[in-house]
Order: structure tokens, then C-alpha cells, then sequence
């Protein structure tokens, strides 16, 4: 549906690219980068409203690297929705029908489809736009991009103003609705998890380069380098010795720690490396309870240094005994309770080997797999 | 010490206006404006006015837009060189285009296509140099306000770029658009330097209201003077009002 080849362009110092992509059709793919990456240049590249230097931009097999914006056949939901004031809510959904000159029956049956599925009916008569309420005014933007029946809507943070609740309760939304009707959907965002909720495929944009492009789980589990699992992994991320090599798992050592770690296929080992564990991935074992068999390494005793409520979840930062380093580790209201978890308690945690994500310092081609 | 300026500059201005009451009394002049000859100085220069606003507007609007949204070499030249009528005194001005109806291309277009020199067209021109100094200060302005992202989505939707500015960046920036208009209506009215220079002061065909004032008061008329001066301060307060209940006052 979309394919991306070698795309260039420059904005004052600013080089993005050489940048390759492709989105199958009918799918919600999502561009994840911080603020700065070059998501919103790569996406006005995308739409016409930036020209590239250099590249191909094909779109359901059409190159429109040239075209104008109107003759792209896509929607844009921007960050700020840019509903126009000076007309109605009515105006403002069928302000492409209008322009296009549709006849009545044409954009009909969408219209009364989409008034449903987003619940516009009391919002229709609404003069000013300005008056609605956030999400309100996202369903109205939403409304306005989709009435087109474009092949497909690109969304750039359009969920950022929104509170947690809104928020949510939006994304769901929307991506029933694209599931639905079989949309492709082009998402840029800088929130890890509003990337993974609507991805069913993403890419990961840092300094102008996308540096990673697949499934969701692949980014969690297998960060293509170092500078992706920097951006993704954010907590557990140490420098490791390589120590040795033993029936297919690698011991390495962070810290004054060593941990077992299985390495992807065809990663070579080098005596610098890093090691990454996300926090879901550590387990907290209970003190009355059996070791399971396969728990035969990567034990990991350590005291709770704090426990992190961050409103909706929490994390325990655990400093593993006899070593420099401090783990932090997801757990749940319940184990917190459970547990009597507090500061100061010791305990011990688990990792699988397969889940300890290893890797080489970033531009180190011996390392290459 | 904020009330006390405010109060003194309105207390000013209050004075200005019933001193010209005080000196002449409200009957005479009055009564001077149901004159043939003051009737046709107001319907000049509303006429007048209205049609050098209207140029001046046209004008305006496209370059206002390019000097908000394209960035090209020279912009910065071009922006001070737009705003030298605004800062230039209007007999300069004036005098620039007499001189101007000197060279060649100016006695070119004096003798083949249109007649300017003392003639109500030289006025018109005059006055639509003035208003448009003013009226691309107030688009720009307005036009800088309207985000690019609206006409962006707007092509999306399948507007062209003109049509994006029609349907969306003009109707957005409408306050700007008529204070542009009635800012420049009242520079073009109240001028009298640019349109004593190019239209001379010729009774019966070139006397604008604020030539006429000059006019009177050089024949000793003091009544008509004043009836003038209240018409034209009546037209002045009228123009200010609608700026600010449109919303824009600059």
C-alpha cells in the first residue's frame, strides 16, 4: 500500500534519511521516534506538503513522490486536529464533499455511517467548533478525514491533548474502526505505549533513520541496536564483559553480576557487549514457594531500594547483591500486598536467558550478525 | 498614574472635538454641509475612497500573503520597501508620482491610457498607494495568525492552493481582511498631502473633503470648515468603532 525507497530530505541542518518502508495495505502501521527524530518531516514527505530530495514515494502502487497534496488520496488527522473555526461541525465533516462537489448520494451513506460509529448526531447542529470538548472535537476530525473514504489516514499524535481516559477510550475506537472498515492507518508518535496499542507493525525513527521496521514484539524482545533498545529499554540497559560460552548460552558479566543471556542467531560474541531486560520480563520469587526446574540460572538476590508508583503501575528498583547495578522490575498492586513488599526487603528475581536481550556497541562490524 | 495619562490624552481629544463646536457653534456648519459644492466634496471622497480602498485591498491581500507564507531572497527588502508609504509623509509621496508622470513610462501612460495628473484618478491612485502600505501591515499580520496546517489538510481534502486560501486562510483571517479595508478606506478618506499633489485642488473635480477644508479656511470660510471637519471626524470615529467591533484593532 505504501512503499518508501531510499527517501531524502533536509530541513535547514537537518538530513533525513535514506529512508525504506512499507506498509501493507489494510494494516495500522505506526512511525515511533522522540521529538526531534524527523517523524513530521517524514510524514509532510508523505502527504506532499514537503518536498524530498531524493527517493520514491509509492503509494497503492502509485508513484505520487511529485504529486500534490490533492491528488494523493489520503486523509491527515494533525496533532492539533485543525478544525476550521469558521465553520459549523456539519460544515466541517463535509468540507471535502463540498470541495470535491460530490452529489448528495455519494457521501450520504458514509456521513450517516460515520455520524453513528462516532456519535455525531448532537454535535451536528454545533456552530462553533471551538466549543466542543476534546474528544468530541477528535471525532469530529476523524469524521471530517474519513468521509473521503481515503485510501489512507495518516495520524500525527492526534491523541496528545487528550486526558488518559479520552485518550484511550479514543484509540480503542479507532482502531475498531479501522479493523472494521479495512483501513490502512499511518500513526506517528513519540508515546511508547500508544505505539504498541495501535501497531500492528511499526518502525522506530531516531536521528532521521528508521533503525528498526517489524511487529511490535520484535522491539521489546529483540531491539535491532543498541540505539533502539536505548530509546525502547530504558531502564535495564548495562554494559556487559563477555565471560564464556556454555550449551548455547552466553555468561556475561554487568556489573559484578553474571547473567545468562541466549543470544539471536548468528550474533558473534565480542569481549564489550550490552545486555537489556525489560522489567515485565523479571520475575519476583516467592520465599515459600519451589524454584520451577528450568529456573537454573539467573537468580538474582537483591533488597528493594524503592517502589515506584507511577499512578496506573508500579515498579520495584532492586540493587542485585555483590554487584554495581539496579534492576527495576514490574509487579502489581497485588504482589506489592501479597509480599508485604517494602524498602529495604530482600528478595530474589528471575529472567529466562532467552529474555535477556544482548547486543554489540552500535557501528562494531565484527559484531555484526 | 495609569487613570491619570488616560484620563488627560482622552480629556485631549475630547477638547479637540468640542473646540470646533465651541468656535462655530453646531447651526452654521451644519447647515454649510447642504451646500451643492460641500455635498459633491463628500461624495468624491467617499467614492474616491471607496475605490482606492478597493485597489489598495486587492493589491494587498496577495502580497500580504506571500510575505507571510514564502520565504524568498530579498523578503526583508521588500517587506521595508512596502512599508516606506506608511512612514514617508503623503506630500512626498505625492510628489514622488508627479515626478513619476515626468519620465517617459509615466508620460506614456499620461498621454495613451489613462490621464492621472489633476485628474480624480491621480487621487484614486495616491490614496490606494497610502491604504495599501496599511492594509498589507494588517493582512500580514492576520494571514501569519492563520496556521499553514489548516490549509495543508485543506489540500488534503482536495482544494488547490487557491482554493485552500479562499475557503479557509481568507475567511479565518476575515477580522484582518476588514480592518485591512476600513484602516484603509480611512487613510484614503482623511488624506490630503498624495491627493493635493497629484489632483491639484481643482473645485468641482478634484476637491476631496480634506481639500476643501484647506480650501475654506484659506477663504477665511470658518463655518464650512468646521461643518467639514465634523463630517470628517464623524467618518473617522465610524471607521475606528467598526475595527474594533470587528475585533482587530491595530
Amino acid at each position: 500500500m505504501i512503499r518508501v525507497e531510499a527517501l531524502e530530505a533536509r530541513v535547514g541542518t537537518f538530513r533525513l534519511g535514506p529512508a525504506n518502508l512499507s506498509v501493507p495495505a489494510g494494516s495500522s502501521f505506526v512511525l515511533l521516534g522522540p521529538t526531534g527524530a524527523g517523524k513530521t518531516l517524514f510524514l509532510e514527505c508523505l502527504l506532499g506538503m514537503h518536498r524530498p530530495s531524493g527517493g520514491r514515494i509509492v503509494l497503492d502502487g502509485v508513484d505520487v513522490t511529485d504529486a500534490p497534496p490533492e491528488g494523493r488520496s489520503v486523509a491527515y488527522l494533525p496533532q492539533d486536529l485543525a478544525l476550521f473555526p469558521h465553520l459549523s461541525v456539519r460544515d466541517n465533516v463535509l468540507f471535502g464533499p463540498s470541495i470535491r462537489r460530490w452529489p448528495k448520494e455519494r457521501w450520504q451513506g458514509p456521513f450517516d455511517a460515520l455520524v453513528e460509529r462516532l456519535q455525531l448526531a448532537p454535535l451536528l447542529g454545533r456552530r462553533d467548533v471551538r466549543t466542543l470538548s476534546g474528544g468530541e472535537r477528535q471525532r469530529v476530525a476523524l469524521a471530517r478525514a474519513l468521509v473521503l473514504r481515503p485510501k489512507v489516514l495518516f495520524l500525527d499524535e492526534p491523541f496528545s491533548s487528550l486526558d488518559a481516559l479520552a485518550r484511550r477510550s479514543l484509540q480503542l475506537s479507532i482502531l475498531d474502526l479501522q479493523r472494521e472498515a479495512g483501513l490502512t492507518f499511518f500513526l506517528v508518535t513519540h508515546d511508547h505505549e500508544e505505539a504498541f496499542i495501535m501497531a500492528d507493525a511499526m518502525a522506530v525513527m531516531l536521528q532521521g533513520r528508521i533503525e528498526q521496521e517489524g511487529p511490535p514484539e520484535a522491539f521489546t524482545a529483540n531491539p535491532a541496536s543498541l540505539t533502539v533498545a536505548r530509546f525502547l529499554l530504558v531502564q535495564n540497559l548495562f554494559p556487559a564483559l563477555f565471560v564464556r560460552e556454555s550449551e548455547g548460552l552466553w555468561f556475561l558479566e554487568a556489573g559484578g553480576v553474571v547473567v545468562a543471556a541466549k543470544p539471536k542467531p548468528g550474533l558473534r560474541p565480542r569481549p564489550s557487549m550490552h545486555i537489556g531486560i525489560r522489567p515485565e520480563a523479571l520475575v519476583v520469587l516467592r520465599r515459600d514457594r519451589p524454584l520451577a526446574p528450568w529456573m537454573t540460572c539467573n537468580l538474582l538476590a537483591g533488597r528493594v531500594e524503592r517502589i515506584l508508583n507511577l499512578g496506573n503501575r508500579r515498579y520495584a528498583r532492586v540493587s542485585v547483591d555483590g554487584s554495581s547495578i539496579s534492576l527495576e522490575v514490574a509487579v502489581t498492586q497485588h504482589l506489592v500486598q501479597d509480599l508485604s513488599l517494602r524498602e529495604g526487603d530482600a528478595l530474589t528475581l528471575h529472567v529466562r536467558p532467552e529474555s535477556v536481550w544482548v547486543h554489540w556497541e552500535n557501528g562494531d562490524p565484527e559484531g555484526a550478525p | 498614574m495609569l487613570v491619570t495619562a488616560t484620563g488627560l490624552a482622552v480629556t485631549v481629544m475630547a477638547g479637540l472635538l468640542l473646540s470646533q463646536v465651541a468656535y462655530a457653534g453646531l447651526k452654521k456648519p451644519l447647515a454649510s454641509l447642504l451646500r451643492p459644492e460641500v455635498f459633491h466634496a463628500l461624495f468624491l471622497s467617499c467614492i474616491l475612497a471607496t475605490a482606492a480602498a478597493a485597489i489598495a485591498l486587492a493589491l494587498a491581500i496577495p502580497s500580504a500573503y506571500l510575505l507571510a507564507r514564502r520565504a524568498f531572497p530579498g523578503r526583508i527588502l521588500v517587506d521595508t520597501l512596502l512599508d516606506l508609504p506608511v512612514v514617508l509623509s503623503p506630500l512626498a509621496v505625492g510628489f514622488s508620482l508627479l515626478l513619476f508622470f515626468r519620465t517617459a513610462p509615466g508620460s506614456f501612460i499620461e498621454a495613451h491610457l489613462v490621464r492621472f495628473v489633476f485628474e480624480p484618478a491621480g487621487i484614486v491612485l495616491a490614496q490606494a498607494i497610502l491604504a495599501y502600505a496599511v492594509a498589507v501591515r494588517v493582512l500580514k499580520t492576520a494571514f501569519e495568525e492563520v496556521e499553514p496546517r489548516y490549509e495543508q489538510v485543506a489540500r488534503l481534502m482536495g482544494c488547490t492552493p487557491f482554493m485552500a486560501f479562499r475557503k479557509v486562510t481568507l475567511p479565518m483571517a476575515r477580522p484582518g481582511v476588514v480592518a485591512a479595508a476600513v484602516l484603509g478606506w480611512g487613510r484614503a478618506v482623511g488624506d490630503f498631502g498624495a491627493t493635493v499633489m497629484v489632483g491639484g485642488a481643482v473645485a468641482g473635480k478634484t476637491e476631496t473633503v480634506p481639500v476643501a477644508i484647506y480650501l475654506r479656511l484659506a477663504s477665511v470660510d470658518i463655518a464650512q470648515a468646521v461643518g467639514l471637519m465634523l463630517v470628517l471626524t464623524a467618518a473617522a470615529l465610524a471607521v475606528l468603532l467598526l475595527v474594533r467591533l470587528t475585533g482587530r484593532a491595530p
